[in-house]
Parts: structure tokens; sequence; C-alpha cells
């Protein structure tokens, strides 16, 4: 019964620190806008290496859709945690951005084949990396 | 002459075989992380699979006992089951992650809806293990798997300082804050674990008894434990380059199979960016149908039962629905949505904890002279065979405290 008990709290524990409403820790938000910062380069380098004719036309559209995926996975999780009590000003800065590279991803998902159109992309998403690439060092 | 070409396959097919999903994406973070910092880990790695691969073979020609049965024989039943409960575990997990992988390349390739590549490529890989004899199956994903080439040359063409790379044999640590330290034993152990992952070694003593080698190949086996590795860890080399030469530069840290693959035709055009594509493919496909059937041998040769791929389904009825369940289970996790990257931090990570157990009776059957007779180890080989075994116990303590602390390597 002991152990049964043990076990159940163990297990409720192990839950509630999976909890959507613990608050982030200025930790996890750098390694999370680390990550969309990451992101946001690798959408450039791809945005490059298609303008240039060099990736298949299944291949643009699959890596697309990953990394549009990728981003809404870290901005669903940002959204859903609480800010740091001492980061508020860049959990807010980097989330916006978050939100800005996750539209433009979703956006580039139907027209990665303009090719033309690409170089605009190109600049929208390097200002959203700067910018955080800015929250990020403020941390 | 025949003999030559038979040795050359193997070794090609060792080579092709040699990379999976945990290598790739390991070692190109790692190379975005630390640039050649970490090349002492694959040195190390590739020198400790070649040890106990010879030795795996060596054991299983002479005492004609797989890896699980010298798991049962030397540990007892009680701590044998639990090595074959995890085991077992840990390549459920690790097909669920190729066989997710897997899908991931096959919709880059053709634009195929990935839920239905899924479900084709299990059926594929199921109707072919139980279709064709173990050598072809062997062969034609391993040779297909050279493919990966490009990766290194890849690597080449960007022109690797050759400096720093043999720099990188000496492990160092760039920055000595804390977080960083610790991300690089993260990803050393990773970078290890992944180049010694069990079922390799499970899948390679299985093999050499399914293909009937006598004494007279303990040769080959050594040429194809040896060579083999090594070139196959030429080419994690070429992925730590193009981490270190395509990524880090760029501030990028992969974390999507797609953004590896790029990586492999960086310098090139399509034709290249589809020959990585196929060469990762047939690579995660092998180590799916790997880690399925290695899952069967190891429950049929711990039980004593009989097993043999080449064997009539009839006769062999444990090991035919053990290695179909591993499939059909491995899809059902694959389906789920859990990213395949995800499961291969955690198979990496558990491989490692748990590899001490399969290691370890394989060092002590390989130094027994009453069942090894004249091919027993050499003084040499029972001590370097050690030394690897205390760096994996050391590893195996440090894996899950690693992964804790820095949220599975995310920098």
């Amino acid at each position: 019964m002991h152990k049964t008990t043990l076990l159940v709290c163990l297990a409720l524990a192990a839950l509630a620190s999976c909890s959507h409403d613990r608050p982030l820790s200025r930790d996890e938000l750098q390694s999370k806008l680390i990550s969309a910062e990451s992101l946001a380069s690798e959408t450039n380098t791809f945005l490059q290496f298609v303008r240039q004719g060099r990736a298949t036309d299944p291949y643009s559209n699959g890596h697309i859709e990953y990394l549009s995926l990728e981003i809404g996975r870290i901005a669903k999780e940002l959204h859903e945690a609480h800010p740091p009590a001492d980061a508020e000003p860049q959990y807010r800065k980097g989330l916006s951005q978050v939100d800005a590279l996750a539209a433009e991803l979703n956006q580039l998902r139907g027209r990665i084949q303009r090719r033309d159109e690409l170089a605009h992309d190109q600049e929208q998403i390097a200002g959203i990396r700067d910018t955080l690439q800015q929250a990020v060092s403020s941390l | 002459m025949k003999k030559i070409l038979g040795i050359t396959l193997g070794i090609m097919t060792a080579l092709g075989g040699f990379v999976d999903l945990g290598q790739i994406v390991f070692t190109t973070q790692a190379g975005a992380l630390f640039s050649y910092e970490l090349m002492w880990a694959i040195l190390l790695g590739a020198v400790a699979i070649i040890v106990y691969m010879e030795m795996c073979g060596r054991v299983a020609v002479v005492a004609k006992e797989p890896v699980f049965a010298v798991v049962r024989t030397r540990l007892g039943f009680s701590l044998g089951l639990a090595t074959l409960i995890a085991s077992n575990l840990l390549n459920l997990i690790t097909c669920a992650a190729e066989i997710g992988g897997v899908a991931i390349v096959l919709h880059l390739l053709t634009g195929w809806p990935e839920k239905l590549v899924l479900i084709g490529a299990t059926v594929t890989f199921s109707a072919m293990v139980l279709l064709f004899r173990f050598q072809w199956i062997e062969r034609t994903l391993g040779l297909s798997g050279l493919m990966m080439i490009v990766f290194a040359v890849s690597a080449v063409v960007l022109h690797p300082d050759w400096g720093q790379l043999a720099r990188g044999l000496l492990p160092s640590v760039s920055q000595p804050d804390a977080k960083h330290v610790l991300l690089y034993g993260y990803f050393a152990v990773g970078i290890f674990s992944a180049m010694l992952m069990e079922y390799e070694v499970h899948f390679y003593s299985s093999g050499a008894i399914e293909e009937d080698w006598t004494t007279k190949d303990l040769g080959e086996n050594f040429m194809v434990a040896s060579l083999g590795s090594v070139l196959g860890s030429l080419l994690t080399v070429g992925l730590l380059v193009l981490g270190a030469l395509v990524f880090r530069p760029r501030g990028i840290f992969p974390q999507i199979l797609s953004t590896t693959t790029m990586a492999g035709a960086f310098p090139f055009a399509e034709k290249a960016l589809i020959m990585a594509l196929l060469g990762t493919l047939a690579c995660i496909s092998g180590a799916a149908v790997e880690t399925a059937l290695s899952g069967a041998y190891n429950v049929c040769q711990f039980f004593n039962l009989k097993w043999g791929k080449n064997q009539p389904i009839k006769s062999v009825p444990v090991f035919t629905a053990t290695w179909l369940a591993m499939f059909l289970f491995a899809l059902i996790i694959a389906l789920t949505g859990v990213r395949p990257l995800q499961l291969v931090n955690i198979s990496i990570v558990f491989g490692m904890v748990i590899m001490p157990l399969t290691y370890y009776p394989i060092l002590r059957i390989a130094a027994d002279k009453n069942v090894m007779g004249n091919h027993v180890n050499s003084k040499f080989d029972t001590i370097i065979g050690t030394v690897f075994l205390v760096l994996i116990t050391a590893a195996a303590l440090a894996a899950i405290p690693l992964m804790i602390v820095t949220h599975s390597g995310q920098p």
C-alpha cells in the first residue's frame, strides 16, 4: 500500500513538474530563443539554397514544412509557459519575434517555389534573427 | 580472388551500415557547437567498436555463442533478463526513431504524405525481411548506404582546416564556463554511445552465425570489423566537419533531419541533394531493420529458442513473431507523432546506460581460455577491452545526469 502511494505521489510530482503553469527559468528561455534564432538562420540558409536552384521541389516543400512545425512548437511552448519573473521584457520581445518567424514560415509554405520573391523573405527573417540575437544577449 | 571480393564486399557493407540516425544527428550537432573539438570522441568510439565487434564475431564463431546467450550465461538469469528487457526496449525506441526518420526522408524525396510513407516503409521492411535471405538484406542496405559518401566529399570540398582537425584528437574545451563544459561532456558521451550502439554488435555476432562463419573466417572477421569501422568513422568525421563548416559559422544548431541532409549537398546542386537523401534513407533503413531483427535475435538467444533469418519461417515462430512485433510497435510509436530526433536522444542516452551489461560478458568470455581455446584474447586484447569497459562504464554513469542538466543537449 505504502509503495503504491509512493509511486502515485512520484508520478504526480513528475506530472506537476511537466505542467505548463511552471514558470520558465532564465536558462530555459535563453535556450528556446537560441533554438528560434538557429531556426531563423536555418531558414535563411535554406532560402539561399532554393534561390540558387539547388533544391528539388519535394525537398523545398517538405523542409519548409518541418521548419514551420519546429518554430510552431517553440512558439506554443513559450505561449504556454509563465515568463521568468526576472526576464519578462526579454520574454515578451523574444516571443513576438518567434511569432513573427512562425507567421513568416507559415506564409512561405505556400510559395516556396516562387524563387524571385524569396529575397524579400530573407531580409525579413534576417531582421527577426537580429532581434532574437539581441534578446538572447540581454539574458 | 573470390575471398578478396568477399572481404571487400563485407567491408563496404560494414561501411554503408555504420552510420545511423543517432550518429547523423549527434555528430553534426557536435560539429555545429564545438567545431572539431570532439574529434577525439569519434576516434575513441572507432577503436572501441573495432575491439568489441571483432571480439563478438570471434566469440560467435569459436564458442558458437551469440551476444545474448553470453549475457545469460555470464550475468545469470535475473540480471540477464533485466538486460534483455532494457536492450529490447532500446531497440524498439531506436527502431521507431529510424522508421520515423525514413518517413521524413521519403517525404522529402517524393512529397508523399508522411504518415502514408511511414506505413508503406514499415510494410516494405517487413516484406523484405520476410522474403530475402540475410545476406541480401545486409548487402542491399549496406551497399546502398555507400551513397552517404557524398557527405564526406562535401566535407572535403569545403576545405576543412586539417591542422585544427588533427588538434581535435586531443580533448580540449575552448570555453571554461560550466554550461559549455557540461554540453561538451553530453556530446562526447553521445558520440561515443552512438558509435557503440549495442544493436550493431548483436546484429554483427548473429550475422556471423547466420552466415556460417568458421574459424577460417576469423581473418575476414578482423578485416571487416576494423576496416569497415575505420571507413565508417571517416564518414562520421565528415559529418562533424560539415557541422563545423556549414552550421557553426551561421549560428545554426541543426534540430531537424532535413537541415542535416542539406549539409551533405551544400557545395553541390540537386543531384547531390538527392544522393544525400538516398544515402541517409539507406543508412537509417538499415538501422531500422537491424534493430527489429536484433530484438528477435536477443529474445531467442536468451531463451535458447531456435532462431535465424535463413531458417524457414515455420521452424522459427518466436523469432519471426518478435521481429514482426518490433516493427509493429515501432510503427505505432512513430504514428503517435513523437519526433524521431527526440527518440534518438533517449535511445542514445539510455543505450549508454545499459552498455556495460552487454560489453562486460563479451569481454569475460573472449578472455576465457576454456571456452575460446587457441582463439582466446591476447593480453593486449584484454587490457584494451578492459580500458574501454572502464570508459564505457564512466560514460554510462555520466549519461543521465548530463542529459538532465543540459536539457538533452540544448545549447
